[in-house]
This record gives structure tokens, C-alpha cells and sequence, in this order.
């Protein structure tokens, strides 16, 4: 027997509540749970509570969110791909995104500065839409009359991967330092620009995807079967394709704009989680919400931790912790599909 | 027993190739129909025709039956098991079989009673909490079947259930292909003219033995259609499957069995 949704949830949301207080109390300025909540006269150069409700609360909401939507739709791909080493950058969105990115840093000062729209700047909407635009010309190569192969999807991301890398690689090559480095941060993954107005847009468009992605639990359980099977077990096949790629290509897309690459969480979360809870999506993609948010909230805390007072991209700690640790399932966990 | 599925001078062609060709056949309920031929002879390709899956690229498919269109209104009155399955993610046997009620709303408790059923039918209840990628070829096979059984078990409706079986028996012991045949002929049994079964099948002795009507295709056409007596003759296999037997009469049944001439 599998365990029940409600202890599942209960455990998982017990360890993001454990997550996120860690992310809130640790810091350079040392702040108490009591601080949360009350005024305290106190010697402190800078007021405890602003620390906590200006820097470290929208800095906590937006890791949970970004963890959140990376791991879902990591589990989602997954199953659409049928595929348990399938990752959200399947479809070219990361690797677009990075592009997006740094075109927009090369070129964005001379197209008004590096202003901010929404609390997002220039590189952020580039991001943005170098994602989308990524991803929509991998869904494009793989759709024919015929319908949409995912196959062929897996192959594009390949080669569009491959292509954004390549076209990064020449301006990194033609770039001054100051650009180079702007942009290699940004590929390292980091939450250290949280603020409340990205927050804002991440709850515009994280939030919904929490609540829409999981509706699609049973169509990607009956996916599991096949294709054909699904068809036949009465699934749209190619509408709850588009639809899941474009639902998965836009959450990527938002999380690059927002905290930049954060290497693993998508592929590691799913894979560990289901060896749990088991394939069963009703169970992993609610499941995949909270560990993931959890997750990137642990690195998140290690990443400001591991050299305070200064801090560590975040991106880069989840690739160390996350390698390892995919390595070793690889290599112990029984029930894996080889 | 009513037309489920017409094919009016149906053909089907990939590139150059014509795998089908002017066929013209109906597919009743409340029939238990085996669809026979050598390899390469269009089996599957008919099946899938039925289905639904392959448009026909000449004449048309007419489901006279059926009044609707929609997924998973079809998905109530037609399963379809392939002969080959691709899942490799953990499911245990009765996840996999439950899956099978995805297109159904008729609540959890009678689908899980119908799951317990379709298991015990295929005889793999006591596998039901195993790991489906940990089975053997020929349990994978009853557990694929019980998830199709499973999705036509019972009528939601006044519209007749069609179930499409591609080499249900290839990976099942003597044992079990016996029980497959049997259970097939009891649910049309019970169904009472309002599900019919079509099976390909390569073990022309189970055909004649459990079959009610047996088609036998070569080179994308109807080779011969009818009863297992009327079409399982030794000239017909001869010609057919370039293979020398000789029909004998089964002594309880009066069916036809084969043996090899030499």
C-alpha cells in the first residue's frame, strides 16, 4: 500500500514550514522569532523586523515559489516525456532564457538603460522572453500534420540547447569583463535580487501554475501508458500536449527571469519523491510543490550560510548538492527504472 | 446482434505501400471475432482502423452504434490493448488496472470493486500490490488485459461496448490463454448483445475453439470470413500460410482442430 495524500502532505509541509523559518531567521543580522512579530528596543543598528518583512520575507516567498514551480513542472515533463530523466530545460526554455539574458545585458544599456518594469529589469524580461521564444520554436521543429512527437520535441531541445549555448558562448567571447561577469552570475542561479515586486509577478504567474499543473494529474498518469493508450483511455493527447508545454515553457521562463538558472531541482526533486510516493501524479505533483520549494529554500539558506557575510549563488548549490545526490540514486535506489 | 463498426471499401496505404485494401466487412456485438492471417497480412492495421487510430485513406469507417464523437465518451465504449506496452514507471499491477477507469465517473467504490474483478478475471489479484516493471512478460500481459477488461466491464448506457485486442494470448501460458478465451466468452455472454470482442490471434487452434466468427486476412483483404468451421480448412490454411495441414473434428465440441500434415 501507498501512503495516504494527507500524510504526505502533512510531512512535506512540515519540513517547507521548517525550510522557510531557517531562511527567515538566518542571516549576517541576527534576528529572533520573537522579532517576527514584536517591537523590541534593542541595540541594533538596523531594525531587526525590517530586515526580516523587507529582505528576508520576499526573498523566502519567492525561493518557495521558484523551488515550487521548478520541481513541478520537472515532474510534469517527466511524465509528459515519459521519461523519468526528462527536466524542465527539455524543451530549450533554461537554455533560451540564459540567451535572453544575456543579449539583453550586451544590448540592454543602450536600450534605456538597465531600467526596472514591475521590479523586473531589462535582463529579466529578456529572460523572459528568450524562454518563451526557445521553447516555442522546439514545440514548432517537433509539430507536423500528423500531431506533435515528443521524441522529436527531446531532439529539438538538443539542438536548441546546443544552438542558445553556442550563440552565449560568442558574445561571452566579445563582451568586457564587467559584461562577462554579469552574465556568468546570472547563469549561477541566485535569489538575492528578491523584492516584494517580484514576488508580485511571481504570484501572478507562479501561483496559478501551482493550482492549474496538478488538475492535469490523472491525463499524465493515463500518459504513462503510452500515447496511444491515453487516446484511448479518452485524453486529447495533443491539446494536454500543447497545453502542458506551454503551462511548463512559461513557468520555467518566469523562474530564469527571476532567480536565474537553478541547475537540478526540476530533475532531482520528481525522481526522489517518487521513489516514495510513487509514479502516481496525484500524489508526486503536490508532492514535487513542496519538496521542491523546500529544497531550493535549504540551498538558498546554505548558499547566504556557507561563506557569511557574503553569499554564494544559489544555483551553484543546488548542482553541488544536487549531483551527488542523483548520483547516488542512481547508483543504490531500488526502485528506479533503468 | 447489431453492426458496431461498418467498413465500406476501406483501404490503407503508407508511402507506396497498400496494407489494406477494399475491405468490406461489419464487426458486430455480441460477438466474439478472431482476426487470423500470416505475418505482415494488415492484423493490426485493421485493428487500428477500428479503433479509430488510422483514418482510413480510401472508402469510410461507419460506427452506426455509436452517436457520439467525444474522447472519453468513446473511451467509455472501446478499449483498445496493443500488443506491445511502453510503461516503466513504478505503478503497482492494481494502479495500472485502475487506470483503466480514468474516462468513467461512476465513483470510486464500484471502480475499485470492478478493478478487484478484472484482476481476479486474469488471475493476478494476488499481484496487485506488486510492482508492475517487476512482473514477467506474460504476467505484464494479464495485468494489461485486466486494465482493458476493466474499462468495458460494465454498460454505461444503451450503446454497445467494443473491445480491440492485438495478440492478447502472445506472452500467456497454456493455462491462461484458456482463461483469456474463456472470460472473453462469458462478458459477451453476459453482455447480452451489447459488447463485442475482437482479437488477433495467431494460434489458429484457440480460434477455432473459442471463436464465434474467425476473419482471416492476407495481403490487406478478407482471404475468408464466417464461422471457425466454415473458414479453417486445410485448403484455406495452405493457401494462406503456405502450411500443410490436416483438420480433424474435435469429439466433445465438433469444432475443427489442426495438425500438422507431415
Amino acid at each position: 500500500m501507498r501512503q495516504s495524500l494527507a500524510l504526505i502532505v502533512a510531512v512535506l509541509t512540515a519540513l517547507a514550514a521548517a525550510a522557510a523559518l531557517g531562511s527567515l531567521l538566518t542571516g549576517p543580522a541576527s534576528v529572533s522569532l520573537v522579532d517576527l512579530f514584536v517591537r523590541r528596543e534593542s541595540g541594533a543598528v538596523v531594525d531587526p523586523r525590517l530586515v526580516v518583512w523587507e529582505l528576508r520575507m520576499p526573498r523566502t516567498v519567492l525561493t518557495f515559489l521558484v523551488g515550487a514551480v521548478l520541481a513541478l513542472s520537472g515532474a510534469v515533463m517527466q511524465g509528459l516525456f515519459r521519461n523519468p530523466l526528462a527536466d524542465p530545460s527539455i524543451i530549450g526554455v533554461t537554455s533560451g532564457a540564459s540567451l535572453g539574458a544575456s543579449v539583453a545585458i550586451v544590448f540592454g544599456a543602450s536600450l534605456g538603460g538597465y531600467a526596472q518594469w514591475a521590479g523586473l529589469s531589462v535582463v529579466a524580461l529578456g529572460a523572459f522572453a528568450g524562454g518563451l521564444a526557445a521553447s516555442a520554436l522546439v514545440y514548432a521543429l517537433a509539430t507536423r500534420a500528423s500531431g506533435t512527437s515528443v521524441m522529436t520535441m527531446l531532439l529539438a531541445g538538443i539542438a536548441i540547447t546546443a544552438l542558445a549555448g553556442a550563440i552565449n558562448s560568442t558574445l561571452d567571447y566579445f563582451v568586457d569583463d564587467d559584461m562577462l561577469r554579469r552574465m556568468s552570475l546570472w547563469q549561477m542561479g541566485g535569489l538575492d535580487g528578491a523584492n516584494w515586486a517580484r514576488v508580485g509577478f511571481a504570484l501572478l504567474i507562479l501561483l496559478p501554475m501551482l493550482v492549474i499543473l496538478p488538475a492535469h494529474a490523472r491525463t499524465l498518469n493515463a500518459f504513462l501508458l503510452g500515447e496511444s493508450e491515453a487516446r484511448h483511455l479518452g485524453i486529447a493527447v495533443d491539446v494536454v500536449k500543447r497545453r502542458l508545454v506551454v503551462l511548463v515553457a512559461l513557468s520555467v521562463a518566469a523562474s530564469v527571469a527571476l532567480a536565474g538558472v537553478i541547475a537540478f531541482v526540476g530533475l532531482v526533486v520528481p525522481h526522489m519523491l517518487r521513489l516514495w510516493v510513487g509514479p502516481d501524479h496525484r500524489r508526486l505533483l503536490p508532492a514535487s510543490i513542496l519538496g521542491g520549494g523546500s529544497l531550493l529554500l535549504i540551498a538558498d539558506t546554505l548558499a547566504r550560510v556557507l561563506v557569511s557575510p557574503a553569499e554564494m549563488p544559489t544555483g551553484i548549490v543546488t548542482a553541488l548538492l544536487g549531483a551527488p545526490v542523483f548520483v547516488w540514486m542512481l547508483r543504490s535506489a531500488p526502485g528506479l527504472p533503468r | 446482434m447489431s453492426a458496431l463498426i461498418t467498413l465500406e471499401n476501406v483501404g490503407f496505404r503508407v508511402a507506396s505501400r497498400s496494407l489494406l485494401n477494399a475491405l468490406n466487412l461489419s464487426i458486430h456485438s455480441g460477438e466474439l471475432c478472431m482476426l487470423v492471417g500470416p505475418n505482415g497480412a494488415g492484423k493490426s492495421t485493421l485493428l487500428g482502423v477500428l479503433a479509430g487510430d488510422l483514418a482510413p485513406t480510401q472508402g469510410q469507417r461507419l460506427t452506426p452504434a455509436w452517436s457520439h464523437t467525444a474522447p472519453s465518451w468513446l473511451a467509455r465504449h472501446r478499449a483498445v490493448l496493443p500488443q506491445q506496452s511502453s510503461l516503466n514507471f513504478d505503478f503497482s499491477v492494481e494502479e495500472v488496472v485502475a487506470l483503466s477507469r480514468t474516462p468513467h465517473a461512476s465513483g470510486a467504490q464500484r471502480d475499485r470493486a470492478i478493478v478487484h474483478e478484472a484482476l481476479a478475471a486474469m488471475d493476478v489479484a494476488d499481484l496487485a500490490d506488486a510492482a508492475y516493471t517487476r512482473l514477467s512478460g506474460g504476467e505484464r500481459q494479464r495485468v494489461q488485459l485486466a486494465r482493458v477488461l476493466a474499462q468495458v466491464w460494465e454498460a454505461v448506457d444503451d450503446a454497445p461496448r467494443l473491445l480491440l485486442l492485438d495478440e492478447p494470448t502472445a506472452a500467456l501460458d497454456l493455462a491462461h490463454q484458456r482463461q483469456l478465451m474463456r472470460v472473453l466468452g462469458d462478458l459477451v455472454a453476459a453482455a447480452g448483445n451489447a459488447l463485442g470482442v475482437v482479437a488477433v490471434i495467431h494460434d489458429l487452434n484457440l480460434a477455432a475453439a473459442y471463436a464465434q466468427r474467425v476473419i482471416c486476412l492476407n495481403h490487406g483483404q478478407v482471404a475468408a470470413d464466417g464461422t471457425p468451421q466454415q473458414v479453417l480448412n486445410a485448403a484455406l490454411v495452405n493457401d494462406v500460410f503456405s502450411c500443410e495441414v490436416r483438420v480433424l473434428n474435435h469429439p466433445d465440441t465438433g469444432r475443427p482442430v489442426l495438425v500438422y500434415a507431415n
